[in-house]
């Protein structure tokens, strides 16, 4: 499972591709290409599941929920816009 | 609000009735779009602007442009793409009130070269990229991936925000932006770097067993 004969160079040429593999975003001839060296070399495996992971972190971290104070502000504002001539 | 002949929409979903009524005449039904819309817009916001009352004025302001300029809708997207484009355009006029600077560019050249090497360094994926999610939450992490959004330039920031968090596509997020799809895939996979870097140094230093 080690990368024992590392291609730095390869590596980085891939390692702009992986956000366009975890959006699906590649040709079928890409994600093989970039998968079968996802198998053999632990870097790039690595650097795939950090990145899904952030991925993860940062969609389930953005969500805000409406304080009361502003939920009754924006009704007011409502208020003023749908009544309004 | 004036009453233009309404167009037949090109893009058609659970919105557009809805605006098509609203622009004939039932104004009260904005109230509908508000409840849909403003949560998700309130959170674009907050993750936009560090400030809370910047992130209140953005909603307000891009629901009432929104409200103003319901007649002049013309259904060529989809009702959520146009509000955030008018969301985007908010937010960006009070950038440059404030004299931020919109072309700050990310230093990612050297964190880009130094990736495979860096992690080779990583016997195997870390353990925060291998726990269950759940096993990592806590309020002091939602905290970091705040500042790590926050600390974005403005134009990685929107991208990542647009795709990742209100989840358009690449080319929806480019027509929104009036980017090249290239440009925001590049954008999008430079903003996910930077936050991982970011995140990577939090649980080194912040958390055992990574
Ligand atoms: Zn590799």
């Amino acid at each position: 499972m080690e990368c024992r004969e590392p291609e730095p160079r390869h590596c980085r040429e891939l390692a702009d591709r992986i956000s366009a593999y975890l959006d699906g975003e590649l040709d079928a001839a890409g994600r093989r290409e970039l998968e079968e060296h996802l198998g053999a070399c632990l870097e790039c495996a690595c650097c795939v599941e950090t990145l899904r992971r952030t991925i993860a972190l940062c969609r389930w971290a953005a969500p805000q929920p409406i304080p009361e104070e502003f939920s009754r502000r924006l009704d007011a504002l409502l208020e003023r816009l749908v009544v309004a001539p | 609000m004036k009453n233009n002949p309404i167009p037949a929409a090109a893009v058609a979903d659970e919105d557009t009735a809805l605006v098509q009524r609203i622009v004939a005449g039932e104004r009260e039904l904005f109230r509908v779009l508000v409840e849909r819309y403003a949560p998700r817009l309130y959170t674009f916001g907050r993750r936009m602007c560090r400030n809370e009352a910047d992130a209140e004025d953005l909603v307000q302001e891009t629901l009432f442009n929104a409200f103003r300029h319901l007649p002049e809708f013309r259904f060529e997207s989809r009702f959520k793409n146009w509000l955030y484009r008018i969301a985007v355009n908010v937010c960006r006029k009070r950038h440059r009130r404030l004299r931020q600077a919109a072309e700050e560019e990310l230093p990612l050249e050297d964190l880009e070269k130094r990736l495979p090497e860096e992690t080779a360094r990583t016997a195997a994926v870390p353990l925060w990229a291998r726990l269950p999610l759940e096993r990592l939450l806590s309020e002091e992490l939602i905290a970091q991936v705040h500042e790590a959004i926050w600390s974005l330039p403005e134009k990685y920031r929107v991208v990542l925000l647009l795709r990742d968090i209100e989840e358009f596509s690449t080319e929806e997020t480019a027509r929104l932006l009036r980017l090249t799809p290239g440009n925001v895939k590049v954008r999008l996979h430079r903003a996910r770097l930077y936050l991982r870097e970011r995140l990577k140094g939090y649980f080194r230093h912040g958390m055992q067993g990574t």
